[in-house]
């Protein structure tokens, strides 16, 4: 028996994984599940080598079909769901933005909606379209013109303007997809719901394509 | 306000970057018009790769992660019960490697490596669990702190009827024998040969996991695989 019998020499004094014949116990198990090649169906190394491996190749995917049956190794709904409460609980919601311009004068009660609320709306507005999958998503209030606010500032009487954000969006794209039609779709998209949903004007869409992938 | 004058709104400021990639063409006609939100609420959940998941977690998407969750725990469920033979601290473990992935998963920087990550997060904690029963044991001087908890038979009987009584006694013979001898391999001959024979993971991924060099984790792959072969045929 190769690898337990009495016949030491038939493994290698310095590599116990090398057997007598110069093939190791590494390359029997790789062909363990074939039929034994010319070599092995005549060396008595190999052949006691197969049949110690053959135990343990049937053991191990008896092992893993009984694991993956077992009722018992799949994770507690409670533990899913304390799994999930954690993470809801330390949801990182960001920087709350302003969803009326800043204007001079005498602070008031701000409404604010927050980063994380303006990517959900963004992810589930892009997953209305066929063809390409939203990844990460960054919202952040627009770099507001100096010109444009000095304009703003002598007309304090005018209504707030709507607050302006710039949002990077990185997509992956199927493989059957045309990108410039995709691209455009998603940002026009994209502008109608933060602006119906949230009275924001999303100004500036800048999106990525960072991956392929096939359907 | 219609999205095609939503086009034309002069409000495009474009200066991503693909925006050569971006032409004057409108969509094709066949794309379906902006769904309404009562559209939306009833449309089937979509099923998304494997990196849009990650990518998605990683902004905070709980509902992301929630099918990663989905995704992964009976596999870690089935290498914590191999490293720790118990199906309670199985459950413990993986519950803690998914909170430990939630908190973390913002510095994971490639997507497409969160397989390899989230098999590493699990085995460590493994590995952490198994030092501490040592320690435990060994501060008490007591007995194992826990018993090997007997296999599952999987149905191998049902559904083939030509199966006799003694090849089925045969086969349970043989997964109580590698359940037994896989419990007495070092913890870190075991991880390596469970994540390969039986999770399927390459060398280099395990390497990554454990945090050893390739060759070390080949050299105690290649000793438990005789181990094993040994411990079995001496059971027997």
């Amino acid at each position: 028996m190769a690898l337990t019998g009495p016949t030491p020499t038939s493994l290698s004094r310095t590599d116990p994984n090398r057997m007598g014949c110069g093939r190791s116990i590494d390359d029997v198990w790789a062909r363990i599940d074939l039929r034994p090649d010319p070599h092995e169906q005549t060396c008595p190394d190999c052949q006691a080598a197969r049949h110690d491996l053959g135990d343990l190749a049937v053991a191990t995917h008896l092992v893993i079909a009984a694991d993956k049956a077992d009722p018992a190794l799949r994770l507690d709904s409670s533990a899913l769901i304390g799994i999930l409460e954690i993470a809801r609980a330390e949801v990182r919601r960001g920087r709350r933005i302003p969803m009326e311009q800043p204007s001079p004068g005498p602070v008031r009660d701000e409404l604010t909606v927050s980063e994380q609320t303006l990517a959900n709306l963004i992810r589930r507005t892009s997953d209305e379209i066929d063809g390409l999958e939203a990844r990460r998503c960054a919202v952040a209030l627009s770099e507001r013109d100096p010109a444009d606010n000095s304009q703003q500032a002598s007309e304090s009487e005018a209504p707030a303007a709507p607050t302006e954000i710039t949002v990077d969006l990185r997509i992956a794209v199927a493989s059957t997809g045309a990108i410039p039609a995709l691209t455009q779709l998603l940002r026009e998209r994209v502008r109608t719901a933060v602006e119906l949903e949230v009275g924001i004007a999303a100004t500036t869409i800048n999106i990525t394509v960072e991956d392929i992938y096939d359907v | 306000m219609s999205s095609h004058q939503l086009g034309t709104t002069g409000l495009e400021q474009d200066s991503g970057p693909d925006r050569a990639l971006v032409c004057d063409q409108a969509p094709p006609a066949d794309f379906p018009a902006p769904a309404s939100t009562a559209d939306r609420t009833s449309a089937p959940p979509r099923v998304f790769s494997e990196a849009t998941l990650v990518a998605r977690a990683q902004d905070g998407d709980t509902d992301a992660f929630e099918q990663l969750v989905r995704s992964y725990e009976a596999d870690l469920l089935r290498l914590g019960f191999r490293m720790l033979s118990d199906r309670g601290d199985a459950q413990d473990a993986v519950q803690d490697t998914f909170v430990l992935a939630w908190r973390r998963l913002p510095s994971l920087f490639d997507p497409q490596a969160f397989r390899a990550w989230i098999y590493q997060l699990m085995t460590r904690r493994c590995l952490n669990l198994l030092r501490i029963r040592t320690r435990r044991r060994t501060s008490t001087t007591a007995g194992p702190d826990f018993e090997l908890e007997t296999q599952h038979r999987a149905p191998i009987a049902a559904g083939s009827a030509t199966i006799s009584p003694a090849t089925a006694a045969q086969a349970s013979a043989m997964q109580d024998s590698l359940t037994a001898v896989l419990a007495t391999l070092p913890p870190d001959q075991r991880a390596c040969w469970v994540l390969h024979e039986m999770h399927d993971l390459t060398y280099p991924t395990i390497a990554y996991a454990i945090g050893v060099p390739v060759s070390t984790v080949r050299g105690r792959i290649a000793r438990a695989r005789l181990q094993l072969a040994k411990g079995m045929t001496a059971w027997r």
